[in-house]
């Protein structure tokens, strides 16, 4: 059975803007806070929704907007469905990376088990949307700022890594409702979340998200 | 000739041989070579490629590892900062690695970007390929649809900058498939805090690796650079608490073995000389037989040396181990004159010689002609070490008989045969003279029956790997190493070769396509329960393409671009194709000598060999191989490519050289016996030789019965047996029945013998451990049966 919340979306976040967040470092008192805030990623077994994503990519001074369908699994990791202009579908699991081209049938499987830049990509990705504190807090510097939103800023402690993400900022108030990574050249990939679910688990789907959940169940196969 | 004559011609011929023999060895560079590499048989199918081989080998066994651990990173870290601060600019290292540069990933991305167009993995080449067959535009809508996911996908770490340049993203493609996707890439390192780190039962392990200068010799010393290394580990432990330390690496293999075998050497030589020194002692009362024997053996080696180095231009460590058999024999021969001499009734020294001449004469000839027999062999350390021993044992011979009978005898008492020490050798001789001769034959019968079933076990095989045992702390560290690393690099490889490096690299292609079917297939397999032969392979083609594959790579792309997938991608992407680059009439091509980043230099300079002998070489590894994966397999119908199975070829080799070696001393011993049926006719002829013949029995037998095989070293040590153990049969045929002086001689050099090479047994090295044994088991049942030979 479905467990639709209403959808919370915050046309302009009152923590203020993302480059703020960097200002303020997590501390022993801020914590809690940030907990709590992040509790909202893990609240939920199955998170779905739809997404916009928007990469800048500086030197060009262009932008590249794609729209799709994402899904949370506590369990099976996180999928996303990009549908326009170019559909393909991407889910990030604990043990593998499966890039599936649904219009020829064919996946592309990297293994994260054996291959270290992999299982640090999906380490990371389920970190930072499943709020995973702990993980979080082993790779990155944490800073935050909370008010009636939250925004959680990331600097990778790694300076390796630094280079293809600069800096990420969680952002929303009862949902995640926008993730901005930026790389060391300055470009930038935005996530605009809406139209949160949550769900039991994958059979419980229904309504616009059921055609994701069939192909969640079947990228998992 | 008056007997001061005789003696003064004897003592000019011993010295014109000796002067003229350690003469031509002083005129040679010295040379000793300790790497076991150089000895190692070439099998037949290998000799062409045996010194790009060689070349290869030397390069990786220099290289090693050091993991510094700790369950905190930073601890590690720092431990690792401070090693790498001992020896960064220690001579002794070619280099030292532990900081990995941050900017590493960024060259890396540069320089698939600048080859984009000549460079690409085999998914994108197949592609092109179909692309280039008339009519298959799905192939190239593939490679734009590729471009597509990464601008528009989720989650890209694309370097979308390149777009206008590269708007097919071929840059970023060949990036992910050489580095992401790489078996490289299969290990748990990643890069934390500038170093490459990876956990293990949460212990954090920071990687600090070095190759060894090639000045520096892997066999240990005072102040051998391992030994410092050892020293600075020591420190970092006590002042770091909780600091593991985990070694891998062939030199720490070679450096601990050297260290155990000189410690062991010291101590086994130790105790053998002072056991000697205390028989010898015990038999003659006076120095002057010890002071003799000692400077005969010392003579004997120089000249042994001498003539090695002049015939072979160098000497292995080797032959010193084996070449012990001329001290063995040196004493053998020291012994019958001075018993003689000490206890005997001879008038001169020169009547003491013509009384052991024969006995002598004899011995000397059917050891030498086993070891002749020896140089027939076709394994350049065999020949050596008969060389070696063909040397020493004439010029001991030639002591004994040209300058040991100028010593003046003991006078009075001194000389007095009573103090001969013959009560244990009359005791044994009162032993043997208790058999009836029915009594004999029915015993000899029985022993040689006991025998049969111990021959028919005997397993002839050399296993190298089981001669070396490594210890615990070793065993554990290469296991970690192998863990954490998970190349799995197989000890079987390839060696292609060509007579240009572009045809070098096309052999190689054709090998590497080969490997891609058996790749393919595994892939397809994925689901089966049964483990691909293949995990995958690494070699330079991979990453520098003959320049025929690029130009071919540059057609396709080149097409590519000329095909309406161009367009529709532009329109997709939403640029103009004024503002895209124009693809270039002429790319820049790959060489072996561009300049490559130092990530993919280190992985190329272990692979690329190069110039050889005016041809060119390059090792091809298979990774994650099955045990039914057969390099000769794929080698197979390839001329240019050489399956190197280096440890089954060795072994292969050394048991046929084994057959080869025993053969030949069975010749030589037919020979012997023609000679002894000339000079004592058939049935006393066989008398003598029945003894060590039936020792060799007697040695396989016990290896039959203990289930140990019957290796080269075993081999070596019934080779010593026959041409030791014949003399003490012929010193009993020539001193008569009842003859108590040659009985205490015999037994003082079987004595001598068994303690000299019967506490080799004890030695953890095991090639000497199962030489020491053999020589043991030979010389005891030679002893035991040599009485029988008498008059």
């Amino acid at each position: 059975m479905a467990v639709a919340l209403p959808t919370l979306w915050g046309s302009a976040l009152a923590a203020g803007s993302a480059s703020d967040v960097f200002k303020k470092p997590l501390t022993e008192a801020s914590k809690p806070a940030l907990q709590q805030s992040l509790s909202v990623l893990t609240a939920s077994p199955l998170t779905m929704g739809d997404f916009k994503q928007t990469r800048t990519i500086k030197k060009m001074n262009r932008e590249f907007v794609s729209t799709g369908s994402f899904a949370i699994d506590r369990e099976a990791g996180i999928v996303w469905d990009t549908k326009k202009p170019f559909p393909s579908f991407l889910w990030v699991g604990d043990n593998s990376i499966v890039q599936w081209d649904v219009a020829r049938d064919s996946k592309k499987t990297m293994s994260a088990k054996d291959n270290p830049v992999f299982a640090e990509f999906s380490g990371t990705i389920q970190s930072v949307f499943s709020g995973k504190f702990d993980e979080l807090a082993r790779n990155f510097d944490i800073f935050f700022v909370a008010g009636d939103s939250f925004s959680v800023g990331l600097v990778p402690k790694e300076k390796a890594v630094a280079r293809v993400i600069a800096s990420i900022v969680l952002s929303g108030r009862t949902e995640l409702e926008k993730v901005t990574i930026v790389d060391g050249e300055g470009n930038q990939v935005v996530y605009d979340f809406s139209a949160q679910a949550h769900f039991k688990d994958l059979d419980s789907v229904e309504g616009a998200f059921k055609d994701l959940a069939l192909k969640f169940k079947k990228v998992k196969k | 000739m008056r007997p001061a004559s005789k003696k003064l011609v004897s003592v000019i011929i011993w010295a014109a041989i000796h002067v003229a023999l350690i003469s031509l060895g002083l005129l040679q560079p010295w040379k000793v070579e300790s790497d076991l590499y150089s000895v190692l048989p070439d099998s037949s199918e290998f000799k062409n490629v045996s010194e790009a081989e060689k070349a290869l080998s030397a390069r990786s066994m220099r290289n090693f590892t050091v993991l510094v651990g700790h369950r905190d990173f930073a601890v590690a870290k720092s431990a690792a900062e401070a090693l790498e601060a001992s020896f960064a600019l220690d001579s002794a290292f070619a280099e030292t690695r532990l900081y990995v540069d941050d900017s590493a990933m960024q060259r890396m991305s540069d320089f698939f970007f600048e080859y984009c167009n000549v460079l690409q993995g085999k998914p994108v080449r197949d592609l092109l390929k179909a692309g280039l067959k008339a009519g298959d535009s799905s192939a190239f809508s593939a490679i734009a649809d590729m471009a597509r996911q990464k601008v528009y996908g989720a989650f890209t770490i694309a370097d979308l900058s390149h777009l206008e340049d590269d708007p097919f993203l071929l840059g970023a493609e060949s990036f992910d498939y050489f580095t992401l996707h790489s078996q490289l890439m299969g290990g748990r390192f990643t890069l934390r805090d500038g170093v490459l780190a990876a956990e293990d039962s949460s212990v954090s392990y920071v990687m600090w690796s070095a190759a060894l200068s090639p000045t520096v010799s892997t066999m240990a010393s005072d102040g051998h650079v391992l030994a410092r290394l050892d020293r600075v580990l020591d420190s970092l432990r006590l002042t770091h608490e909780g600091l593991r330390i985990e070694k891998s690496g062939v030199p720490f293999h070679s450096y601990e073995s050297s260290r155990n075998a000189q410690s062991e050497v010291a101590w086994i030589s130790g105790v053998s000389i002072v056991l000697i020194l205390l028989l010898l002692l015990w038999a003659f009362r006076t120095p002057v037989p010890i002071v003799c024997t000692l400077v005969a053996i010392g003579v004997a080696i120089c000249a042994a040396l001498s003539g090695t180095w002049a015939l072979f231009g160098s000497i292995h460590v080797f032959t010193f181990v084996f070449g012990t058999s001329v001290i063995g024999v040196s004493i053998d021969y020291a012994i019958h004159f001075f018993t003689d001499w000490k206890h005997g009734t001879s008038e001169s020294g020169l009547e003491i010689r013509r009384h052991i001449f024969k006995g002598l004469l004899l011995g000397f000839m059917t050891t030498e002609l086993s070891y002749i027999a020896l140089t027939f062999a076709d394994f350049p350390l065999l020949r050596q070490m008969a060389v070696f021993s063909i040397v020493g044992l004439a010029s001991s011979f030639a002591t004994i008989l040209l300058l040991f009978p100028n010593l003046p005898l003991p006078q009075g008492d001194a000389r007095a045969k009573s103090m001969a020490p013959t009560r244990i050798p009359a005791f044994i001789l009162d032993i043997y003279d208790h058999f009836a001769p029915r009594t004999v034959v029915v015993a000899g019968i029985v022993l040689l029956l006991a025998l049969v079933p111990g021959v028919l076990k005997l397993n002839i095989h050399t296993d190298m790997r089981a001669l070396y045992a490594m210890s615990e702390n070793l065993k554990r560290s290469e296991a970690l190493n192998a863990r954490l690393n998970n190349l799995g690099i197989s000890a079987n490889y390839f060696i292609v070769e060509g007579s240009s490096e572009q045809e070098l690299l096309q052999n190689e292609e054709s090998l590497v396509r080969r490997l891609d079917s058996a790749l393919d297939m595994a892939h397809d397999s994925v689901s089966s329960s049964v483990k691909p032969v293949l995990g995958g392979y690494l070699a330079t083609s991979v990453y520098i393409p003959s320049l025929k594959v690029q130009e071919e790579t540059f057609e396709g792309i080149r097409r590519l671009y000329a095909s309406p997938v161009f367009g529709e991608l532009l329109r997709d992407l939403n640029l103009s194709p004024d503002s895209v680059r124009v693809l270039e009439a002429s790319p820049r091509y790959l060489t072996p000598q561009s300049e490559i980043p130092a990530s993919f230099r280190s992985i190329l300079s272990m692979l690329w060999i190069g110039e050889v002998n005016g041809k060119f070489y390059s090792a091809v590894f298979p990774l994650h191989v099955a045990a039914n994966f057969e390099v000769s397999q794929f080698a197979e119908a390839l001329p240019f490519v050489y399956a190197v199975n280096k440890m089954d070829n060795v072994n292969a080799t050394l048991t046929d050289l084994s057959r080869v070696a025993l053969l030949l001393v069975a010749l030589a011993y037919l020979v012997v016996f023609v000679v002894l049926v000339l000079v004592y006719g058939f049935v006393q002829a066989l008398k003598v030789i029945r003894a060590p013949v039936i020792s060799c029995f007697f040695i396989a037998a016990v290896f039959g019965y203990c289930g140990i095989p019957f290796n080269f070293f075993a081999i070596v040590g019934v080779i010593l047996t026959l041409g030791i153990g014949i003399d003490y049969a012929l010193f009993f045929k020539e001193g008569g029945s009842r003859n108590l002086k040659t009985a205490l001689a015999v037994m003082l050099s079987a004595m001598t013998t068994l303690i000299s090479f019967g506490s080799l047994s004890f030695s953890s090295f095991v090639p000497v451990a199962t030489f020491g044994f053999s020589v043991l088991l030979g010389i005891l049942c030679c002893f035991a049966l040599s009485p029988f030979s008498r008059r």
